[in-house]
């Protein structure tokens, strides 16, 4: 179950980072004005990081 | 467990929409209605802090202490709007200069702000001594009471046969629209030349009667900065622009000091009603004005003449004004000189300083006379100039400022767009509205100046203004009234 939640978490903030930066893109601060994406980028590492924790930790 | 997958995936997704439905949302603000506030206490998205930095007195906590005259700030909007309301909560230090005034930059080529007032200490000062009507924006104060309300004043002013001489009646922020009519005016056959070089942007009055409107501008352009330097000549009638003609660079975009040939731009505009008309040349500081020729025989420059210092160098220049306050500087040290104002002489003695006096008149009618040794001066003052008497007519209304004696000029009445601020225990709050479809937006920033004339941070006065708080009520076009528009409904 946390894997799923993991899982589905990494795909939402990566679809959140590529639709912020396609706006900020065509509309300048209509993101940044409201959200830090650098804070949504290190959600998405940690997230990440903690999906490839867990594959080492059944690999092994 | 596929069911358990597809809840969440529906639970992030839905969130995720939301948030890019309520940014999208604040950005396009649909109903066309937005509050924006700034308490200084921690920077603002919307409304910058004030600059430059010299201005103001860095350290005062939550509040911005402003020093120095005058300091800007900008309204960063996502989208345009076409009016703002803005309230202004503020201090100030008992012995300051007594003006504040704010305004909206409406212009970025000569970097014209649009000013209204925030307070008028004078005017503060008049409404507790004089009858004072405040009737919603609009202030009559008059000496004696005579009029019970602003429209009784407006009718009488209105009458050719007033018996409200024009000259009693100072105005503030108010434009009133009288018409204007020199009685005994001929129109000339002559032609009239003015061979003084002006630079960059200026504007005159003048006079025309069964006559053609008609001006022909000689050109020529620097190249010292590399912005294009196409210059626009606007023609105003009762406020309204009627006419504009428009020369172009003259293809040098480089900022190589290779000055261009002179060009010509001819204005001519037939069949006009008599009257008063003002014509505005909007060029930057690369244009020089080497001539005027016009048939018109009344020109009064308004407010700043910027006389270019020529290679063949022109000497003893007279200039009319009835400005009370002057003030003149130079940008080059062979234009150091001694100017002569009446019988008074003012040393410019460095480049770059801004040499100022004030200037007594025995009467409102009579005019000062300016010597320059030489040109290359900036000259600057609350009134109309002219290169000769015979030239000069003044078809403007006084204006209340800090250096009208309103006792010698035998002022009666003022006339104002003015409210006297709200108190709120040692604060004051201000409303003040601005158009923002005539204001110049660069980079979603609309621009703001805070104007205290007479603040100086150099000086050893210690007078200053504390700004707590701003909030700007924006209103515009919703997204309903856009798509009716687009859809052409």
């Amino acid at each position: 179950m946390k894997k799923i939640f993991l899982k589905e978490l990494f795909y939402v903030l990566t679809g959140a980072l590529v639709i912020f930066g396609l706006m900020e893109l065509f509309w300048d601060r209509v993101v940044l004005t409201y959200i830090n994406i650098n804070w949504v980028l290190i959600l998405w590492l940690v997230v990440a990081i903690f999906i490839l924790l867990q594959k080492y930790e059944i690999n092994e | 467990m596929k069911k358990n997958i597809i809840k969440i995936r529906i639970i992030f997704w839905t969130i995720l929409v939301i948030i890019v439905f309520a940014l999208f949302w604040f950005a396009v603000v649909p109903i066309g209605r937005v509050s924006y506030l700034t308490d200084f206490c921690k920077s603002s998205e919307f409304i910058g802090v004030l600059t430059p930095t010299e201005r103001l007195d860095g350290d005062s906590g939550c509040v911005q202490k402003i020093i120095g005259d005058p300091v800007y700030f900008s309204l960063r909007t996502p989208r345009t709007f076409d009016k703002a309301t803005m309230e202004i909560k503020y201090r100030t230090s008992e012995n300051y200069p007594g003006v504040i005034e704010i305004g909206n930059l409406v212009d970025n080529i000569v970097w014209r702000y649009d000013l209204g007032p925030i307070e008028n200490e004078a005017i503060n000062k008049l409404s507790l001594v004089w009858d004072a009507i405040q009737e919603e924006e609009i202030m009559l104060l008059q000496r004696d009471k005579k009029y019970n309300n602003i429209q009784d004043f407006l009718d009488e002013i209105e009458k050719e046969d007033s018996e409200i001489n024009i000259d009693e009646l100072l105005l503030y922020n108010y434009d009133l629209q009288k018409e204007y009519i020199l009685k005994d005016y001929v129109s000339s056959e002559e032609n009239n030349s003015i061979v003084i070089p002006l630079r960059g942007s200026y504007q005159f009055y003048t006079y025309i009667k069964d006559e053609d409107l008609k001006f022909d501008f000689s050109i020529i352009d620097l190249n010292q900065n590399r912005d294009k330097d196409s210059i626009e000549v606007l023609v105003f009638y009762e406020d309204q622009v009627i006419e504009s003609v428009e020369l172009e660079d003259d293809g040098n975009n480089k900022d190589d000091s290779v000055m261009s040939l002179e060009r010509n731009l001819n204005l001519n505009s037939v069949n006009l009603p008599e009257g008063v008309y003002k014509i505005e040349i909007k060029a930057n500081n690369d244009i020089i004005t080497t001539n005027i020729e016009t048939k018109q025989s009344k020109l009064s420059f308004m407010n700043k003449l910027w006389i270019y210092n020529n290679d063949d160098d022109i000497e003893n220049i007279d200039l009319y004004t009835n400005s009370n306050h002057l003030q003149f500087n130079t940008a080059s040290p062979e234009s150091l000189q001694t100017v002569t104002v009446n019988d008074k002489d003012i040393a410019i003695e460095e480049t770059y300083s801004q040499y100022a006096v004030n200037v007594l008149r025995a009467s409102s009618t009579e005019l000062s006379k300016i010597y320059l040794e030489r040109d290359g001066i900036i000259v600057s003052g609350n009134g109309l100039f002219s290169f000769n008497e015979e030239n000069y007519f003044n078809p403007v209304i006084k204006k209340f400022d800090s250096n009208v004696d309103i006792n010698n000029e035998n002022i009666n009445f003022v006339l104002a767009d003015y409210k006297i601020p709200d108190v709120e225990g040692e604060w004051r709050i201000v409303t003040q509205e601005f158009n923002l479809k005539d204001s110049y937006r660069e980079f979603y920033k609309y621009g703001f100046i805070i104007s205290v004339p007479g603040l100086d941070s150099e000086d050893d006065i210690n007078d200053w203004v504390e700004i707590d708080k701003i909030i700007f009520n924006l209103e515009g076009r919703g997204l309903f009234e856009k798509l009716k528009e687009i859809l052409g409904f």
